[in-house]
């Protein structure tokens, strides 16, 4: 049975500067879906999730939530924080709580503890280490745990599993799984067809200027994969 | 030695407005200027004081391009020098903000063209007034010596508001620096607090090139944050130990100075020099260790 969509993107072009790099995009996003993006490098994946994200204004086109007041959280890629800051792993966490307070206010102590138990459960005893010293999985778990500090109903990922070794990407992808089997909606950038294979409930696919929803049997469709990471 | 260290603490120094600002100077400018290295904005810091200081060269100069022999009726020239300073280096950082924002171009190239068309203009301005070019030359060796009480206070007060600014958004002006993309998907409006910081930064800047000189303003503001960064393993260590390095700079380059008779600027700036030779000894040491 299909959900109720928490986004309905209409008519959406996305790009830099007025240039245009997907033209024309429609699609729904399913409540409660575990959604994968896929599309060949420079297709075009990372900049529809910005844009879905906030971080880009959209071109033209529009995207509404259903309800209007969907909280959105947002995980960028890893080294989109550069080593020279210095920033503690409870300090990349501490970070979300903007999303809540506003300019100048100080921090609540209870915003600190859940950013503290957030961080905890997604990396362990690490509040302390220096962010740029932890593995990459741990960088993507603490930048995760970020995201979840928005109170999210809807997480975007951009590469989650980029440069982490296999065994940590798929205990990501579970750990996502499982906060996506008690209601998260969840969208996530990716170039592994195993991951997809596995964990995606449905994919939006992102070739030659345009996306798609689409299914994840059409990745046993002939030439497909050919069609799209070729381009 | 002693005999100097006495002179200083007396209550009755003469030099006393000089010995403060240098304190003033060591314990704010690292603070602010932490920022600069963090953004990898140096070259920003060595661009703006220069920027700043043709504010100075045009405002001492102004008469002469006025047809004046002597200075303007009615116009302090101090006053018109702080106007120059300030306002030279916010139209830098507000015009590199809306440069930025535009998109387009290299970043870095802008700034490094300002620089070198601002000490350009600064020496043309003075070419024919050797008296402004004298007053102008003292500022940027860093002569501190004849401080009034005034400027004592303005920059005392610039920079304790742009610390509290800074102290206050914290949290802000980290995000939209460390991560600005995490930033836009919370609804930060980046560029407004881009150019805030700028500003700030501008302000501090405006107000230390004119009271110190240029030399000391950029000598304070990346030094210390570059010696403290190298010994420091996250960002409360980094600040503390900016302004402890800061602070001790001033105090002991003001000591030496005023000993051998030097001037106090370059003698800051090349004791901080020492001490940033030193920091890279001791983190060679910690690796080897």
């Amino acid at each position: 049975m299909m959900s109720a969509p928490i986004l309905t993107v209409s008519k959406l072009s996305v790009g830099y500067q007025q240039r245009a790099v997907l033209q024309d995009v429609s699609f729904d996003l399913e409540r409660g879906s575990y959604t994968f993006i896929l599309g060949a490098n420079g297709s075009g994946k990372s900049t529809l999730l910005k844009t879905l994200a906030g971080v880009l204004k959209p071109l033209s086109g529009n995207i509404a939530s259903a309800p209007d007041s969907v909280r959105i959280g947002y995980v960028p890629q890893r080294h989109s924080i550069d080593p020279l800051f210095l920033l503690t792993s409870l300090d990349v966490v501490l970070m979300g709580a903007a999303a809540h307070l506003a300019a100048g206010a100080p921090l609540p102590k209870s915003h600190r503890a859940r950013a503290e138990e957030l961080l905890r459960q997604a990396a362990g005893d690490v509040a302390d280490r220096e962010f740029a010293r932890l593995s990459g999985g741990q960088q993507q778990r603490v930048l995760i745990a970020r995201g979840l500090m928005t109170n999210p109903d809807l997480l975007l990922l951009d590469e989650p599993t980029a440069g982490v070794d296999a065994t940590a990407a798929i205990g990501i992808l579970e750990w996502l799984q499982e906060m996506n089997a008690s209601g998260l909606t969840i969208v996530l950038v990716t170039h592994h067809l195993s991951e997809i294979r596995r964990f995606a409930s449905s994919m939006i696919w992102v070739s030659r200027g345009g996306a798609r929803k689409g299914s994840v049997d059409e990745l046993q469709t002939p030439g497909k994969l050919e069609e799209l990471l070729l381009g | 030695m002693n005999e100097t260290l006495r002179e200083i603490f007396a209550s009755d120094f003469l030099l006393r407005n000089s010995l403060y600002l240098s304190l003033v100077v060591g314990l704010g400018c690292p603070l602010i200027g932490i920022f600069l290295v963090l953004r990898r904005l140096v070259f920003l810091g060595v661009a703006l004081p220069q920027i700043s200081a043709t504010g100075v060269a045009l405002a001492l100069s102004v008469h002469v391009l006025a047809g004046h022999e002597t200075g303007l009726h009615n116009v302090d020239p101090h006053n018109l020098a702080m106007a120059g300073s300030v306002g030279f280096a916010l139209l830098a950082v507000i015009g590199w903000a809306a440069m930025d924002r535009r998109g387009g171009g290299i970043a870095e190239g802008r700034i490094g063209a300002s620089y070198v068309i601002a000490t350009a203009a600064s020496i043309l301005l003075l070419a024919k007034c050797p008296q402004a070019e004298q007053s102008w030359l003292s500022l940027f060796k860093g002569e501190i010596i004849a401080l009034s009480s005034i400027d004592l206070v303005m920059t005392a007060v610039v920079i304790t508001i742009a610390l509290a600014a800074l102290f206050i958004f914290r949290r802000d002006f980290l995000l939209v620096s460390a991560d600005p993309e995490m930033a836009l998907s919370l609804g930060k409006r980046v560029t407004l607090w881009n150019v805030a910081l700028y500003l700030i930064i501008g302000a501090t800047m405006g107000v230390v090139v004119l009271c110190a000189g240029p030399l000391i303003a950029f000598g304070f503001m990346l030094i210390p944050p570059l010696i403290a960064h190298r010994l420091s393993s996250n960002l409360r260590q980094l600040a503390v130990i900016a302004s402890i390095v800061g602070v001790f700079a001033a105090l002991t380059g003001f000591v030496i100075a005023y000993h051998w008779d030097l001037p106090v600027g370059p003698t800051d700036v090349a004791l901080l020099g020492v001490l940033y030779l030193m920091s890279i000894g001791v983190k060679l040491l910690r690796r080897q260790g």
